[in-house]
């Protein structure tokens, strides 16, 4: 049986698998710990072996899971303007998921979907000053966090940064040299740890 | 329940959509189930009208706010989902004859006597891995991918890429102890 076999039968081991009474299941505070990453991580392993084997945690465990993780995406902008504070409060929400990284992809993503782009550049574009510059881009669907690169003509990094937010200004020390090429682009990382890269953005210093 | 009047409320109401909408897409690839959403944005929007009971407190409130609500709902859920569960379980029919889950009122086909005894196996073989990788297998054959795994246990991505492959080594160490070969078919 290769691993796709083997998880076939294993999700039908737990879909058919018939209880009763829930008394040997998790509480709902065992639940909440294990996503929120809180307590012993022995305990929250011996928790974690329970949910999967048993099609009644395992759905509860999803709700909150997906729950946790949906807020502690990148917000959007919220319309009666709450765009930023939500973005904080997003990273202040359950503290916990924020600081541990529930959502933190420290995975190294095995997928990088190039050929599409789904991330898209915004500004600055073509002839730009050469400080104070503000990169920005649209947001990407269940986009965790984005990674950004600045190079210069030769392809060496001037500028990084990795940022949930949709914009990122370039640190006042940063100064473009006047009349030089520089190419700026985004990569999403998904909260399934795949990516998506915009296309180069090229931009030219004034003289 | 009467909806307050107030001109930010579609704003609010739009945030709550969207936001269930974000739990649908990373539920989606573990078939969380839609009435567990619909359920969760309902009670949500509940608790927010009984504690955001005037115009003030509506502009006031953050996203954040909202998405805390949600967690606590949520957990909410499943607190009644279970006490509910438990008075169904208390209830017999007429006959006297315990009410039971409707995946075991199903009649099973013979036929798939022998998918039940390699499922049987499987089940065993798990059960067999130690202690210390199991939870991981079990998360990666429940249809988890490693990232997920890492991102849930706060692990790097060779510690847990390390986990599971020793752990599904396990497990066909056993299976093959067991007399279940590559060849087996589901």
């Amino acid at each position: 049986m290769n691993d796709e076999q083997l998880c076939a039968v294993y999700q039908r081991v737990v879909a058919e698998r018939t209880s009763g009474a829930r008394e040997l299941c998790v509480t709902p505070e065992r639940l909440m710990a294990l996503v929120a990453r809180e307590g012993d991580e022995t305990e929250r392993l011996a928790t974690l072996d329970h949910v999967m084997a048993c099609r009644h945690c395992l759905r509860e465990f999803e709700l909150l899971r997906s729950v946790g993780s949906a807020a502690a995406q990148p917000s959007r902008r919220v319309s009666w303007g709450v765009g930023l504070a939500a973005a904080a409060g997003l990273l202040l929400l359950l503290g916990l998921y924020t600081t541990r990284g529930l959502w933190r992809a420290d995975a190294g993503p095995d997928i990088e979907r190039g050929a599409r782009s789904e991330v898209r550049l915004v500004a600055p574009t073509g002839k730009v000053a050469g400080r104070g510059l503000v990169l920005t881009w649209r947001a990407a669907p269940d986009a965790a966090r984005y990674e950004v690169e600045l190079l210069d003509a030769e392809g060496t990094p001037e500028f990084t940064a990795a940022t949930r937010d949709t914009s990122v200004a370039l640190p006042p020390a940063t100064v473009l040299t006047s009349g030089a090429e520089y190419r700026w682009w985004v990569r999403a990382i998904l909260n399934d740890g795949s990516q998506w890269r915009s296309v180069p953005e090229t931009l030219r210093v004034a003289r | 329940m009467s909806r307050p009047s107030d001109p930010l409320s579609p704003a609010l109401e739009h945030l709550l959509l969207r936001f269930g909408e974000m739990v649908r897409r990373v539920g989606r690839r573990h078939d969380l189930a839609e009435a567990d959403v619909d359920e969760l944005i309902q009670d949500v929007r509940i608790r927010l009208w009984h504690a955001l009971s005037t115009g003030e407190k509506i502009q006031a409130v953050q996203a954040s706010y909202v998405y805390r609500t949600a967690m606590s709902s949520a957990l909410d859920l499943i607190r009644r989902r279970r006490a509910r569960r438990e008075e169904e379980l208390h209830v017999t029919r007429e006959s006297g004859e315990q009410v039971l889950e409707p995946s075991i009122t199903r009649d099973r086909p013979d036929v798939r006597l022998e998918q039940s005894e390699l499922a049987e196996q499987v089940s065993r073989a798990v059960d067999a891995i130690p202690p210390s990788r199991r939870p991981v297998v079990r998360m990666y054959l429940a249809g988890y991918q490693r990232e997920e795994i890492a991102a849930l246990l706060g692990w790097t991505e060779p510690k847990t890429r390390n986990l599971l492959y020793r752990g599904l080594a396990d497990l066909r160490e056993e299976l093959s102890r067991l007399g279940i070969g590559p060849q087996a078919v589901t």
